[in-house]
């Protein structure tokens, strides 16, 4: 069975495409067949995170929504971030041009659900990962809606909880599966139990695992991804229990199929 | 005017001797009456004047009724005032539209004066006959304008999708129709958009509000992107998507109901005092799986004929016709033409098509005749149009008719 996660937050700058990054790395590392879609229109990260892997992006999920390219064609293989040849990339987009005609002219939201059954089918995915824009836009309810598995990133402060019970009803609504909740950005030394009593309370939902804060992420300064990094770091195995926590437990190496489609 | 025939009008049989005299020598055949009695006489029994001569001393009023009453019989004689001495009487006369013959009523001048007047009746007459027929002409003219301009609301050509067959047969029962049928490309040609409907009415009416529905739904299809709909929905809680188990609609279902509920509201807002509606069939069909969403505005379930031989499948109304009911709710229905299926949609011409003897075709001739033609396609049209003429026969079309065949070629 595949599946699909979708990483999301309330707000910005919890860390939600780091964590969506290390998740879809460490997923593929463990040898499953992975694709992470970058869902972020209006301020994509993943293009820069894979700029390695990328390139030139010419072909991105936008340009597939608005009828330029087929999906497959947007998948980016990442082999060296992953080890072998089951992991891709599709970026956000691939122009600034791209963004005036998706916010002028829209698009079918049909075309995402579509679009990520596409990916899953055609290039024979164990787990598909989304990663969001902030807040609550077509691109992100779509994507939570299409989800088996909900990661929410956030941060223990007033801001990033005011949204909570919001989240939750809207996952609850749109059915979106198993459900982890992530603190993020956890000071050193933050009193363990007070801090999750606090989460529970908002969210109305077990926490999954309270995230260091991490002064070696702001050194890296987005060069390089944390898990491949710093693969022994507490954070890294945060993540970890994450995956362990939305996994539907697939941990056989899917076969892909007899004749994988032909990819740019 | 040697045989003319002479109504003379007069109440005390005052006319001049004189004026007898020259009709007995012209040899006209003369009846003489007073009003009254003419317009006692039954039908029939007035003859067939040529020319009806009225004292002067009549009032015009009475001459009046007179004239309609010959008219009635179909005669429009020449109205001619004679006077003896009050020639001021024929003033009257000669505004009302009458001739006048005055004295001496010397043969050769009388007879000269009434032809002239003969002449100018059968002028003006002929003259009426012409402007009444340019009027018709024109009338006809502008209708065959109209029957043109309507074809440019019919799509050229119909795509060919690998794979698939779509061919069309319509037929306005009048010059112009109320039927109509639209297929075209949605989703950066994703997907196809497959229009079957029908105006409620026939002719110059049902065409124009044919137009304008179509242009609504086409124009409204085209332009649709993504509007929010989703997210405003979901968030508000509201009921358009509920019936399905996940949130997210199908490719091609925003165009679909932007297009049959924009159409709905803007005919419910702007037209509903006209009383014009039209029931229809709107499908989103994905070429690659034969997968098809659907609205069915209260039209005739378009019918999915299986190429295995199973029973057809209906697709049955999933809402009221379009333009009656405001701010309704419109559901979508869903279904998909495997290979070798044909999807049938059609109008109520085919169904209610009258035999000579008033039968009507109907469903289970339609569904029969479907299912047991071994042919598909462009075939299957000719086949139910060679069955709907042979059911008909001489009897005259009473309605338009339109069917569409959507066909899947088996792999």
């Amino acid at each position: 069975m595949s599946q699909i996660i979708t990483v999301h937050s309330y707000r910005g700058g919890t860390g939600k495409s780091s964590t969506a990054a290390n998740l879809a790395v460490l997923l593929a590392s463990s040898g499953h067949r992975v694709a992470l879609v970058d869902t972020d229109i209006q301020t994509p990260a993943l293009d820069v995170m894979f700029g390695d892997a990328l390139g030139t992006v010419r072909r991105s999920l936008s340009d597939y929504l608005i009828g330029r390219c087929e999906i497959e064609e947007a998948a980016y293989p990442a082999e060296a971030d992953a080890g072998h040849d089951g992991f891709f990339v599709v970026p956000a987009r691939s122009r600034a041009g791209v963004i005036n005609e998706i916010m002028g002219r829209g698009y079918d939201v049909g075309l995402l659900r579509e679009g990520f059954d596409r990916l899953i089918d055609s290039l024979a995915l164990d787990v598909l990962l989304l990663d969001t824009h902030a807040g609550f836009n077509n691109e992100t309810v779509t994507s939570m809606a299409s989800s088996d598995a909900l990661v929410v990133v956030t941060r223990a402060d007033r801001l990033d909880m005011a949204g909570a019970a919001e989240t939750m009803s809207l996952a609850d609504r749109l059915g979106c599966g198993r459900l982890s909740v992530a603190v993020n950005l956890v000071p050193s030394g933050t009193p363990h139990e007070p801090l999750r009593a606090k989460v529970e309370n908002a969210f109305g939902a077990p926490v999954t695992v309270a995230l260091p804060y991490a002064p070696e992420m702001a050194a890296l300064a987005g060069e390089r991804l944390f898990s491949t990094a710093y693969p022994h770091h507490p954070l890294v195995a945060g993540y970890r229990r994450i995956i362990a926590d939305v996994s539907n437990g697939t941990t056989a190496l899917r076969r892909p199929a007899p004749h994988p489609p032909s990819l740019p | 005017m040697s045989h003319t025939k002479v109504l003379l009008l007069d109440e005390h049989r005052r006319a001049p001797d004189e004026l007898l005299a020259t009709l007995r020598e012209l040899r006209f055949e003369v009846r003489r009456r007073t009003p009254g009695e003419t317009l006692a006489q039954a039908p029939g029994e007035l003859g067939e004047p040529d020319v009806l001569l009225v004292s002067a001393r009549l009032a015009p009023a009475t001459v009046k009724a007179v004239v309609r009453r010959l008219d009635d019989e179909g005669r429009q004689p020449t109205v001619v005032a004679f006077a003896d001495h009050d020639l001021h009487l024929l003033g009257g006369h000669v505004q009302a539209g009458a001739d006048y013959l005055v004295p001496p009523f010397h043969p050769e001048l009388v007879r000269a004066r009434l032809r002239d007047c003969h002449e100018r009746t059968e002028f003006s007459r002929t003259l009426q006959d012409v402007a009444a027929h340019a009027e018709l002409l024109s009338y006809e003219r502008e209708l065959e304008i109209g029957r043109e301009i309507q074809l440019g609301f019919l799509p050229d050509t119909l795509p060919s999708p690998d794979d698939w067959e779509i061919d069309v047969r319509f037929r306005p029962a009048r010059t112009v129709a109320g039927d109509f049928y639209d297929v075209f490309e949605l989703v950066n040609r994703r997907r196809l958009a497959l229009v079957v409907a029908d105006v409620c009415d026939k002719g110059v009416g049902a065409a124009l509000f044919m137009a304008l529905i179509r242009s609504l739904l086409r124009h409204t299809a085209e332009q649709s992107g993504l509007q929010n709909l989703i997210a405003a929905d979901v968030l508000n809680e509201s009921t358009v998507w509920e019936e399905q188990t996940r949130a997210i609609p199908v490719v091609g279902a925003t165009p679909l109901l932007n297009a049959v509920v924009g159409t709905n509201n803007y005919l419910t807002r702007n037209h509903i005092r006209q009383g014009y509606f039209a029931t229809l069939f709107f499908g989103v069909l994905d070429p690659l799986t034969g997968n098809l969403v659907y609205i069915n505005g209260g039209h005739n379930p378009p019918v999915l004929v299986s190429a295995d031989g199973a029973e057809p499948v209906l697709l049955e109304p999933t809402g009221p016709a379009v333009g009656v009911i405001p701010d309704v709710t419109f559901s979508l229905g869903y279904t998909q033409i495997s290979p070798g299926d044909t999807l049938f949609i059609y109008t109520d011409g085919v169904t209610e098509a009258r035999s000579g003897s008033g039968r009507f075709f109907g469903n289970e001739l339609m569904l029969k005749q479907l299912t047991e033609a071994a042919v598909r396609g462009e075939e299957l049209l000719d086949h139910m149009d060679g069955v709907l003429n042979e059911f008909v026969g001489p009897a005259e079309q009473s309605d338009d008719i339109t069917m569409m065949a959507v066909h899947r070629r088996a792999s």
